[in-house]
């Protein structure tokens, strides 16, 4: 049964979780206090503290959340597909085709839902080739999809720069945004929090598999997983995830992989914890991030893959240090 | 009449061009200990591997328990059959405790946790390897000789009836290898467990094995009773080196010449 410990935890990532959409919704350029929020939450439309709460903090902040939640979990799945503990969810270049085709969208005059639809065709048409390229053997194995992963995120980039270089100067700034990751055009439609719903429920279907591929293919076999299906499952399931986030949010850094490890470090390596924990805290830390990225130079907005970099940077080479210990 | 524990029907296995046994026909009882021989590169891995249903025969089927493996589920074969790896990989600083705990998956419900069986089926099995006590310890810090009696923990919480091990005694020293041969060796009783297991040590082969497989290379196999298959000139063909006999306290030694 779930430890006592493990409850504690999930328990209070859940409470950080709602702490941080608190923060988010009373924190901005117009002061609203904490009391005047809850009322505003609950006021009919038309009131000006209900329309800041309800139509700008509220959406940006579930999208954030979201976003958030999908990409640790990606980044969790990401890890044991390719059994490395240093994966993120780009590893397999899902981001770079999300990214040439949001850019595509944006150098080509689009606007509103033609960028993340253009993002999500991007990013399936990647995962096709990736699936398509990474097979060998009958299934698709770590070091081939690690190396497929890398040569068309490579390709993916230089089509990027392309665009870059040719892109007009007023749309390069929407184009720099995309790519650092950017929540300012959130739509909060909770398309993203049902795939994080989903996502989450398919991954706890299976947990306990993935913790027998995290120790190796061939253990997972002797222990009874049907390794290659499985394999499969991971595979689909961690790139729709990382598909969603990006389609919502651009391609924001370091939430896939530094959360992982994070919530490893509190609750061991048992995935019926670290998948419901994993999506709880990064849902919670993007929040706060882009919390940040909208105040600390406000009235001007940082695109929150700044904050999430300046904080995971050191973050994650304090726990690399502390790893290679 | 109860079927053979594992049994090889005119299996085939060959590996990049190279063929390790053709026609083969291989009849495990419970309680029986098996001793698989041969030089480097031989086949001895790819055979277990086999033998296990990590890979497909080239030809011929394995039957466990009186089942095909092709007609088990992965959790049906992993409640009947178990297979020592010859190295791990540890990509992830999991613990002692998880490492072995993983091992009682295929007993454990699929929605449910681990009981308080499984936990201390698994300290149960730590206790045999010598290793009560190392629950919370990483992977990573232990040695190799302590990550290996791990795996083999991890392996008796599985409990199946076959236990298939390729080189069970690499890197155990002189001590652990006697220790974790006698815990092996004590579990394959007439109504328990068989062995199957590589070893490069012919001399643990003659002291702890009822029978031995010996693969010459080329697909030839000679198998039989312990005492009738290893011989001087035998083993002195097998490693293509020769060996000599001379009589030691639990029987015969034998020595390279």
């Amino acid at each position: 049964m779930l430890g006592t410990r493990h409850a504690v935890l999930l328990a209070a990532l859940a409470l950080l979780a709602v702490t941080s959409l608190a923060i988010a919704l009373v924190t901005g350029s117009v002061a609203i206090p904490p009391l005047k929020v809850l009322d505003a939450l609950r006021a009919p439309a038309g009131a000006l503290d209900a329309d800041i709460v309800r139509a700008l903090r509220l959406p940006r902040a579930l999208d954030a959340f979201a976003t958030g939640g999908l990409l640790a979990l990606a980044g969790v799945l990401m890890q044991v597909l390719v059994r490395n503990p240093l994966a993120d969810p780009y590893v397999l270049g899902i981001s770079g085709g999300a990214a040439v085709g949001a850019l595509g969208a944006i150098l080509a005059g689009a606007a509103g839902v033609i960028i993340p639809s253009a993002a999500f065709a991007g990013a399936a048409a990647s995962t096709a080739l990736v699936l398509a390229l990474g097979r060998s053997g009958g299934a698709w194995m770590p070091t081939r999809l690690l190396l497929v992963g890398v040569i068309v995120a490579a390709g993916w980039g230089a089509v990027v720069t392309f665009m870059l270089a040719v892109a007009p100067d007023q749309r390069l700034r929407g184009m720099v945004f995309w790519l650092m990751g950017d929540l300012s055009l959130a739509a909060g439609g909770g398309a993203p929090l049902a795939a994080l719903a989903v996502g989450s429920a398919a991954a706890l279907v299976l947990a306990r598999k993935l913790n027998l591929l995290a120790q190796g293919d061939d253990r997972a076999a002797i222990l009874g997983v049907d390794v290659a299906p499985t394999r499969l499952a991971v595979l689909l399931i961690a790139s729709a995830l990382t598909a969603a986030a990006v389609t919502t949010a651009g391609t924001v850094g370091f939430i896939g992989l530094v959360v992982p490890h994070l919530v490893r470090l509190a609750s061991g390596h048992d995935h019926r914890v670290l998948v419901p924990g994993a999506a709880l805290a990064g849902g919670a830390l993007l929040v706060l991030a882009d919390t940040l990225a909208r105040t600390v130079l406000a009235p001007q907005q940082l695109p929150v893959g700044v904050v999430t970099a300046v904080v995971g940077v050191p973050l994650f080479l304090f726990l690399l240090a502390r790893r290679s210990r | 009449m109860t079927p053979m524990l594992l049994e090889a029907r005119a299996l085939a296995v060959e590996i990049a061009a190279k063929t390790v046994c053709t026609g083969l026909a291989l009849r495990v009882a419970r309680g029986e200990r098996w001793a698989v021989l041969g030089v480097n590169g031989v086949g001895k891995t790819t055979l277990l591997r086999t033998l296990a249903g990590l890979r497909q025969p080239h030809a011929g089927e394995v039957v466990l328990d009186g089942h095909p493996l092709a007609a088990l589920t992965g959790r049906e074969r992993a409640r009947r059959r178990g297979m020592l790896l010859q190295s791990e990989h540890d990509e992830f600083e999991a613990t002692v405790i998880e490492a072995v705990l993983a091992g009682r998956h295929p007993h454990v419900a699929p929605w449910a946790w681990e009981s308080m069986v499984d936990v201390a089926a698994a300290r149960r099995a730590l206790e045999q390897v010598a290793l009560a006590g190392f629950d919370g310890r990483r992977l990573g810090s232990l040695s190799g000789g302590e990550r290996r009696r791990v795996s083999i923990a991890a392996l008796l919480a599985q409990d199946p009836a076959l236990m298939l091990l390729d080189e069970p005694t690499s890197h155990l020293d002189l001590h652990h290898q006697v220790a974790i041969l006698d815990v092996l060796a004590g579990s394959a009783t007439p109504e328990g467990k068989a062995l199957v297991m590589s070893l490069h040590d012919v001399n643990l082969a003659a002291r702890y094995c009822t029978h031995a497989l010996l693969l010459f290379g080329g697909g030839r196999t000679e198998q039989g009773p312990v005492r009738e298959v290893l011989a001087p000139d035998t083993l002195s063909r097998l490693y293509a080196h020769p060996v000599a006999q001379i009589d030691g306290p639990h029987g015969p030694v034998f020595a390279p010449g």
